[in-house]
């Protein structure tokens, strides 16, 4: 460990809030987000509780209003998609073998800023008014100050222009990596999959997020001097630019994922990704294609080519099929370790299969008009951000924890961990398919008790409280792991791919030296070369013969 | 100001600063990937003009296309720039207070849109002192790669503390 290593840890408070170094950034950024996990998931156990009756009556219709729009904006602007970046600013530099991220400085300000709008949105609910009520999505007119007055909506557009202007900073800087500090060898067809998922979310963000951050900004001044929505077509022009962040964000919170799985898949079963040229070609065509299907939300205004919006958002099944068949065809035929990362893995194939399903249905308009604005929506998002997402966020969570802190997690508490949360969230999300095909509108606080969906609701308010006791596991893994732990060492798992040719955590400037790069999985050329030399060495049955 | 020592342990530092420009390793520029989305943002756009799209989002989606197109460029004739910057001698800072200042400050002069004008003040001093902050601690980068190319040793009596 580096002298001055040390002294940035006896620095204390000093290192928290300035250190440079991608990792610390990094694991601030992952740590603030799981703060804001757990914030937008009480906020969650309440919306199930309100639900979990007719008329419950726990809070009332505004209240419930700021519940859905915190929880929403929270898990969106404040969880996945800082968490997802995240990954990429700690492991991209490491698996294009840099030494640091570039533009670390500007880096850092871009956690700053996230964890500014972080805090400045939650500060809403000290507030007379309380906070933004007015969904994830601030809709105008409904965001404007007749409809949504008070000080708390204006700081919740602050809060995601911040939020959502430090992730792009923080994208910025992978994405710079990737492009300028490759090292030697490093070529792009020999990226490993996760950095390929990170780079096309990078393009994402860069094209998307300053839309955001400019519909925002157009939302304040509408808000407070007016003239920019009140046109004839004005709601739907603020729906225009804040769709087309809102859909390609649902892939910024999703890509990386993809990424952290495919490393899952691979390393755990002993295989090269199976077709990863194809693999990444469709990754750059699912990416540019998600960002031309932003419409589809918007089918029932009448106000979009409907027919384009239907075929592109149709059309997303082939690159992403092909993705799927190359992640099955590398498990196929490989020598599977089921350990809890691959468990997550799994899981997310399967239940973002139901989340991607559902969606190429809602593409269609024809059958979007019946379900729009429905629980049908709502679980159909669910199944893809928090049994896809999320469930592929705790695969590299389990893969990568060994990496970042040199210690394994406890594999019997994990493994608790995937089969409860597991079950809370099929027994939360698949339930409201059917309150939705059936009519349950959502963002309502209550529903008619003739209407027969309590029971479906008890189930969904039950899967709640089982995925929070998954959570309370999760962090205790955590937390014993910690406290009493078992070290990784360098490459616990036998991976592919830079990170792992370094210590565990990795030191301040990652590597101490290189190998040399001639595939997407180097560590695994080296060992096939060693098992190839030991095998050429060693004496052939004819030899062994004759010597015996 | 401890923003000013690059970190790590000499050796660290040195590995870290001075990665040797490798002329026979194939390195190419990663301009394709934003051509490609770009062409194909292009299209798209067209095709959404061509099914009656809007003006709006036919608009969004070209400036999309045109942008990453714009930075794809960029990238194709600016190789050497990227080459030797990516393979040349870097200091690394391992603390900067003034990089988390700019950006706690930016929040405060937004909020202070809603708050009041004090807070506006307050976010506006803070950046300025950041963006000083920044300054002295690039003008003390560019001292210690000087230094570290002449051979001159003050570097390692900087960063141990």
């Amino acid at each position: 460990m580096s002298t001055a290593a040390v002294s940035i840890r006896s620095l204390g408070l000093v290192g928290v809030i300035g250190a440079t170094d991608h990792k610390s950034i990094a694991r601030r950024t992952v740590v603030v987000a799981f703060a804001f996990f757990i914030a937008g998931g009480i906020l969650a156990l309440l919306i199930r509780t309100q639900l979990a009756t007719p008329s419950t009556g726990l809070v009332g219709a505004d209240a419930f209003d700021a519940l859905f729009t915190m929880h929403g904006s929270t898990m969106i602007y404040l969880f996945l998609v800082p968490t997802a970046i995240a990954l990429g600013v700690y492991l991209v530099p490491l698996q294009v073998g840099a030494a640091e991220i570039a533009g670390p400085r500007l880096c850092l300000t871009g956690f700053w800023l996230y964890v500014s709008g972080g805090l400045v949105m939650w500060s809403g609910y000290l507030t007379v008014d309380g906070p933004g009520a007015a969904g994830w999505t601030a809709f105008d007119p409904l965001s404007d100050s007749p409809h949504s007055p008070g000080v708390g909506m204006d700081f919740w557009i602050f809060g995601v222009m911040l939020a959502t202007l430090g992730c792009l900073v923080m994208a910025s800087c992978v994405l710079g990596t990737i492009v300028a500090r490759r090292a030697p060898g490093m070529t792009l067809l020999r990226l490993a999959p996760f950095t390929w998922t990170m780079l096309v979310t990078c393009l994402m963000v860069i094209v998307s997020f300053p839309v955001l951050v400019i519909a925002m900004a157009l939302l304040w001044i509408q808000r407070d001097f007016g003239g920019i929505f009140d046109s004839t077509g004005g709601p739907i022009a603020y729906q225009n630019l804040f769709w087309f962040y809102g859909h390609p964000v649902v892939y910024v919170m999703f890509f990386p994922f993809v990424g952290a799985v495919a490393e899952v898949v691979s390393v755990h079963s002993g295989r090269r990704l199976f077709g990863y040229r194809p693999f990444a070609i469709s990754l750059l065509a699912f990416t540019a294609l998600s960002t031309s299907v932003w419409a589809h939300h918007m089918f029932t205004t009448g106000q979009v080519a409907n027919r384009y919006f239907a075929l592109t958002s149709t059309a997303l099944a082939v690159p992403a099929g092909i993705e799927y068949f190359d992640l099955i065809a590398t498990l196929a035929g490989g020598r599977i370790r089921l350990r809890t990362p691959m468990l997550f893995a799994l899981a997310f194939l399967v239940q973002f299969l139901i989340g991607g399903l559902t969606g190429i249905l809602l593409g269609s308009p024809p059958l979007d008009y019946d379900v729009h604005n429905t629980y049908f929506v709502i679980a159909h998002f669910h199944y893809a951000l928090f049994a896809g997402s999320l469930f592929g966020c705790f695969a590299g969570v389990y893969h990568w924890f060994p990496k970042v802190t040199g210690v394994m997690l406890r594999e019997r508490l994990g493994r608790l961990h995937f089969w409860v949360m597991t079950l809370g969230a099929n027994l939360t999300f698949f339930p409201m398919f059917i309150d939705g095909w059936e009519g349950m509108r959502r963002r309502t606080d209550s529903y008619p008790a003739s209407a027969g969906w309590q029971t479906l609701n008890d189930l969904s308010t039950a899967g709640a409280g089982v995925i929070a006791i998954s959570v309370v596991v999760f962090v205790v893994n955590v937390a014993r792991s910690l406290r009493d732990p078992e070290p990784a060492g360098p490459d616990p798992w036998d991976g592919h791919t830079l990170e792992w040719a370094t210590s565990s955590p990795p030191p301040r400037h990652n590597f101490a030296g290189l190998p040399p790069v001639r595939s997407p999985a180097p560590l695994l050329d080296l060992r096939e070369a060693a098992t190839a030399r030991s095998v050429g060495d060693s004496p052939t049955p004819i030899h062994a013969e004759a010597a015996g | 100001m401890s923003g000013d020592r690059p970190g790590g342990s000499t050796a660290d530092v040195e590995g870290a600063m001075t990665r040797p420009p490798d002329e026979d390793a194939p390195w190419q520029p990663s301009a394709a990937p934003f051509v490609f989305w770009a062409v194909l943002l292009g299209g798209l756009s067209a095709l959404q003009a061509g099914f009656g799209g809007r003006s709006l989002p036919v608009l969004v989606q070209a400036g999309a296309a045109a942008a990453t197109g714009l930075i794809g460029i960029v990238i194709l004739i600016s190789p050497r720039v990227i080459r030797r910057r990516a393979a040349g001698l870097r200091t690394v800072p391992d603390l900067s207070l003034a990089s988390a200042l700019v950006g706690i400050s930016l929040a405060a002069m937004l909020a202070g849109a809603s708050v009041g004008s004090w807070l506006i003040l307050g976010g506006f001093l803070g950046v300025a002192a950041g963006t000083g902050g920044l300054v002295r601690e690039h003008r003390f980068e560019r001292r210690t790669r000087v230094a570290s190319l002449e051979g001159r040793s003050e570097n390692a009596s900087e960063i141990e503390p």
